[in-house]
């Protein structure tokens, strides 16, 4: 079973929000739903989009064209009508299929006019066949805050717009399937979420599409959770400030895109050479400088990976979903803890700004302090020892050190001596062998096939269905690269004993073909898609067949 | 505890005379006076010949990046409130790369102290004019003289909102310790600015100028009177406490830093609650 749903008008007319509505209510009836939005960079004008798929099993990925197209304005409708199946409208908008006096509706019950999203809300939730009660539940919770004027008002405009859709045939019928309480959210909600769980108490950062998000969803917990989400001047204070705080012994995380990580680098490199642990997420969004501020890309790979000047070991983890983004954001936490090592969560904007269904998030990792809690008699911070991590005390203790950015000794003292930066690189890079021991294992997803697609990040789920589609007709598996850093040698066995290998990515240049590549692997084929937006699990399952012929 | 228990295994490396040593004997001076553990002390600095510090101090210490001390140092303090910081770089540190986290340390009102070791000049990259050298300066970055006013650092310190602002000399250690020591008490963010002679690469501003112009000032409560004083700047150069008021600090505005230092709050969290909100 599947429907696609999209609701489309200028952006500041309330289209994600009503999106997010339409979402919901098809959760709460048992269905899995994923929405994704597209929209300008601009606070009023243009076109923002929600695309919600709603389907009786788990999804996470954009596919071709649209069952129902809710326009709330004739852009919307010039700009899809070709791929959707039937158009919703109301006055003012020229198109065929349903037209419902929407601001006639919200007039009549005396509400705003931004109302008449409900209106479409209510009609286009009456056309799938479900019952009121779901959506009426949804808006008690969305309006409640609102005052009851409002609430009364929604409620009014769903009930009527719901009735009106009576008078057609359903274009399907829904009924609620009972399933356990599931939560809508996004992957920056999940990023959040695991870098809540695993105990990360300062958050800073400087507001940037699209990771702002995050800021926004962490700083209302200030009070609850005791912890600390700092605005700063800039990106530069952010990671500092970071840092600064996790020397003091809190887990920290700094969170920002492409533009902001480029500030970021030198803080990176702090990091790595004081051995202070950090977490920095990179939302990726098209580039270079300003790029495509709303739009989704992976073109930070090899930026992420190469950052910062000198050599240090770092932790890079690109997810592909809600629960990949939690579960590896505590991890990362964990990792770069034991390891005193900079950590980096790449994620990108379609990931991290669009919503699916999910189990309450849970994971079996468990939160481990590596800190030195007891006084160490004759202590060096930078001790060599055999995995390259020295005992990491913090400020407070009688564990007096310094950290030193400069190159130093067992102590932090200047040491420019080449026997002392032998020694120092060597141990900081003796950890990376160590680190790898403690990643997940890399696993190709159905071995039957003779060709594999490859991917890393946000194409995951997108992959993975894909290969679902395809299976009738070509046999084909899927690898996932999650870690680009340290990176995994059974990668390369895996793709090595596979067929043909296509690398699917978001860029121009085959970033992860090309980390492939230095690995030891050459890719058949690249499946490369930038601009600016996700592929579609259709687009894979034409390429890929006609590259099969 | 004594001076000598704050010195390190290494001594200075700084040039003979160079006006870092007097802030360094004035700052463990100081930090002796004020009778701190050590064990509670972080001592924070971004890169340059000042910069340096932390390794002739023996208390916890952070040597960062160029112009970053002040970040850094942040949140140092807001992941542990009980300890004491002090947050010590260079003019170019703290004027010139990290200017803009100077201006919003000063309106954020962190308490903790700055000391801007202020020698009009970057020494360690041998010579180049910086953000406080005197208009008309010749160094090798401005053979002709440099063209552009100086940064004030005590006007732009109370002009951005810093609740304790003071000006140094180097060649006073007596007086700088005093200061440093109000500095530390002061619950808010402090700014010390010390007039500090670089023997190698400033030879305008040397030993005997300043010491032919300071003198103390009396301090004041009234922004607009420091403000006012804080531009002399001439045949007489006013030192001392030229700003004080008692502030809200960023951590007292901040109701979940109450209690226990965030760095010892348990990792373990339970997000159940938090979770049904989003069903």
């Amino acid at each position: 079973m599947r429907f696609v749903w999209r609701v489309g008008g200028p952006a500041g007319a309330g289209v994600n929000n009503t999106g997010l509505s339409f979402a919901r209510t098809f959760m709460r009836a048992g269905y899995h739903v994923f929405m994704n939005t597209e929209l300008p960079s601009l606070i009023k004008g243009g076109n923002n989009t929600a695309t919600v798929r709603v389907e009786d099993k788990e999804v996470g990925s954009p596919v071709k064209g649209v069952d129902v197209l809710l326009a709330l304005d004739q852009n919307t409708v010039d700009l899809y009508k070709s791929e959707a199946k039937s158009v919703v409208f109301g006055e003012g908008v020229k198109a065929e299929g349903f037209f419902i006096p929407m601001q006639e509706i919200v007039n009549e019950v005396g509400g705003e006019s931004v109302m008449r999203n409900t209106v479409g809300l209510g009609f286009t939730v009456g056309l799938t066949g479900l019952s009121f009660d779901f959506l009426k539940g949804v808006l008690e919770d969305d309006f409640k805050s609102k005052g009851e004027k409002v609430l009364k008002g929604n409620l009014e405009c769903a009930r009527k717009g719901f009735n009106l859709a009576s008078n057609f045939k359903n274009v399907l019928k829904l009924e609620g399937l009972n399933k356990s309480k599931r939560m809508l959210i996004s992957g920056n909600h999940a990023i959040a979420f695991g870098a809540l769980k695993a105990g990360c108490k300062f958050f800073s950062a400087y507001p940037m599409t699209p990771a702002s998000p995050i800021m926004e969803y962490v700083a209302p917990l200030e009070r609850e959770f005791g912890i600390v989400m700092k605005q700063t001047e800039d990106e530069i204070a952010a990671v500092n400030m970071a840092v600064g705080a996790s020397f003091a012994g809190v887990r920290s995380m700094s969170f920002t895109s492409g533009g902001g990580f480029s500030l970021m680098v030198e803080g990176l490199g702090l990091s790595g050479m004081t051995e202070t642990p950090v977490v920095i997420v990179e939302v990726q969004r098209p580039g270079p400088s300003t790029g495509l501020a709303t739009r989704t890309g992976q073109e930070d790979l090899k930026f992420v990976l190469s950052a910062s000047q000198g050599e240090f070991p770092r932790i890079v983890v690109a997810p592909g979903d809600c629960k990949e983004l939690f579960e590896e954001t505590v991890r990362l936490f964990n990792l770069t803890e034991k390891y005193q090592v900079p950590g980096v969560i790449l994620s990108d904007k379609f990931l991290s700004e669009s919503w699916v269904d999910c189990d309450f998030l849970e994971t079996s990792l468990k939160n481990e302090r590596s800190l030195v809690d007891k006084t160490v008699k004759g202590y060096k911070r930078y001790v060599l020892t055999e995995n390259g991590v020295s005992p990491r005390a913090v400020p407070g203790s009688d564990n007096i050190f310094r950290a030193t950015s400069d190159e130093h000794d067992e102590e932090g003292f200047f040491d420019e001596s080449a026997e002392n930066r032998l020694k120092m690189t060597e141990k900081r890079w003796r950890k990376v062998e160590f680190i790898k021991k403690d990643l997940k294992k890399p696993v190709l997803v159905d071995n039957e096939g003779d060709l594999t697609l490859v991917g890393t990040g946000s194409t995951k789920n997108v992959l993975k269905e894909a290969v679902e589609v395809l299976k009738e007709k070509v046999k084909v598996n899927f690898l996932h690269v999650l870690y680009l850093s340290p990176f995994q040698e059974e990668v390369v066995k895996i793709l090595e004993s596979s067929g043909t290998v296509v690398c699917v990515e978001n860029n121009y240049t085959a970033q992860l073909a090309s980390i492939l590549r230095e690995n030891g692997l050459d890719v058949d084929y690249n499946l490369l898609k930038f601009d600016g937006r996700p592929f579609t699990v259709d687009e894979v399952v034409e390429k890929i067949l006609k590259l099969r012929g | 505890m004594k001076v000598e228990d704050l010195n390190t295994k290494t001594t200075p490396h700084w040039c003979p005379g160079c006006g870092d040593y007097g802030v360094l004997n004035a700052l463990k001076t100081a930090l002796v006076e004020l009778n701190i553990e050590r064990q509670n002390v972080v001592l924070v600095s971004g890169v340059g010949c000042a910069s340096k510090i932390p390794q002739w101090v023996n208390v916890f210490g952070f040597h960062t990046l160029h112009g970053r001390l002040l970040p850094v140092a942040t949140g140092v303090k807001i992941a542990n409130k009980d300890l004491t910081v002090i947050a010590a770089g260079g003019d170019g540190d703290s004027l010139g790369i990290g200017l803009g986290h100077f201006v919003h340390s000063c309106r954020r009102n962190i308490d903790l102290t700055t000391i801007i070791f202020d020698n009009k000049v970057y020494g360690l990259t041998t010579g180049q004019t910086s953000p406080t050298s005197d208009k008309g300066f010749v160094s090798k970055s401005t053979p002709f003289g440099s063209i552009e006013n100086p940064v004030n650092p005590v006007s732009l310190a109370i002009a951005s909102g810093a609740s304790f602002v003071a000006r140094g000399f180097a060649g006073d250690v007596k007086h700088l310790t005093g200061l440093i020591v109000e500095g530390v008490k002061h619950k808010g963010f402090s700014v010390i600015d010390v007039l500090q002679p670089c023997v190698s690469f400033n030879h305008v501003n040397t030993y005997d100028f300043y010491s032919q112009r300071v003198y103390k000032i009396e301090e004041t409560s009234d922004r607009f009177e420091a403000f006012r004083k804080s531009f002399e700047w001439g045949v007489k150069i006013p030192v001392g406490v030229f700003f004080r008021e008692e502030r809200e600090t960023l951590v007292d505005q901040m109701p979940q830093l109450k209690g226990e230092a965030l760095s010892k709050r348990s990792l373990n969290v339970d997000l159940k609650n938090l979770f049904e909100r989003f069903t």
